[in-house]
């Protein structure tokens, strides 16, 4: 049976994005299709900017989820809504709103809250981390 | 189907938190999930009439609590002890629990999430 | 089986009485991130009445060891240990 996870702490201000790489990481180890999805929530979206850069001395956290997804075929979804009000634009919100950039990164999409609820009744439960 | 509750605890006006768990709820709702609020911490502001934000502020949450039954969620949960009722002063949707049914609640849902 | 999933040292407000109040027997704590805290002096005693109600506490390994604490209570996990009862759970919270 599948299981989801649903993201929702900063990856600035929390750990959240850290811990359920690791949970991911190990389950996916275990069971390459125990996770059916990630969703990402609230300021976890912030994990998707393709512009932001850590220090080169420090884990580079979006690039860690995007090694494991492309390994494990896992899709990472951003909140829409919570996505572009925090700036990470795809290409054609980009043009929606008639800007001359985007930001998100390659291994995520920007989906709505109805793709949770898919997840939801689709998978056993939801494992949240925030 | 799976029953979740969400759980606001934090204020309206100091983070997105409260305005992205409503919305998480009408959306559930939307697709005929169940779903029940309950509040508590700085969340049962939102209860208060009268309320006026500013932009600065945020958005008034408040004005969504009549339109929660359109989307049919039914219940709103506090914690009789965390409130004193007083219809003239905070909306009257509210279901007050004692202390024991309130820390129960948190077992009879599939899912719980906390905003 | 309810998975608690703990991640703070302390939460704030009613949130703290009401996760302890809220747990069943039978559940089980799982003690993450900075939680791992609550293992060590003084805010062990806080973690203590979790045995008296036949609550099980797990921690991760890997937090014991970044943290470089050696908790005397709670089982430690690793994170393999911590996919499988986070799956076997009936539900979970993340408090």
């Amino acid at each position: 049976m599948q299981h989801t996870l649903l993201v929702t702490g900063s990856p600035y201000q929390s750990k959240a994005c850290h811990s359920a790489l690791c949970f991911a990481r190990a389950a996916l180890k275990a069971q390459p299709d125990s996770i059916k999805g990630v969703f990402f929530y609230e300021d976890a979206v912030l994990i998707g900017n393709d512009l932001a850069q850590p220090p080169r001395d420090e884990i580079n956290l979006k690039q860690a989820w995007q090694t494991l997804a492309s390994e494990f075929n896992l899709p990472l979804y951003l909140c829409i809504a919570a996505a572009v009000r925090r700036g990470v634009i795809n290409e054609s919100e980009s043009k929606r709103y008639e800007l001359n950039h985007h930001s998100l990164s390659h291994g995520f999409q920007l989906e709505g809250l109805g793709t949770l609820v898919e997840l939801m009744n689709s998978t056993q439960k939801i494992i949240q981390f925030r | 189907m799976k029953n979740t509750l969400i759980h606001l605890t934090s204020s309206p006006y100091s983070s997105l938190a409260c305005k992205e768990g409503l919305d998480l709820a009408l959306v559930l709702a939307t697709f005929e999930q169940k779903v029940d609020l309950c509040l508590s911490d700085a969340a049962l502001s939102i209860l208060t009439i009268s309320q006026q934000p500013t932009p600065e502020q945020g958005k008034n949450l408040h004005k969504l609590l009549d339109g929660l039954e359109f989307y049919d969620i039914e219940n709103v949960f506090i914690e009789s002890s965390s409130l004193i009722p007083d219809s003239a002063t905070q909306w009257s949707g509210i279901t007050s629990l004692d202390s024991a049914a309130w820390s129960e609640l948190f077992s009879s849902y599939q899912q719980v999430f906390r905003f | 089986m309810t998975l608690h999933q703990i991640n703070q040292l302390s939460y704030a407000n009613h949130i703290e009485p009401l996760w302890q109040q809220s747990l069943k027997q039978g559940d089980a704590v799982l003690l993450i991130e900075e939680a791992i805290l609550r293992l060590t002096q003084p805010h062990l005693t806080s973690m203590t009445p979790l045995e008296e109600k036949h609550i099980c506490l797990y921690y991760l390994q890997r937090d014991a060891e970044g943290y470089g604490v050696q908790p005397s209570l709670g089982k430690a996990l690793s994170d393999t240990e911590w996919v499988e009862l986070a799956f076997s759970a009936s539900s979970h919270i993340s408090w």
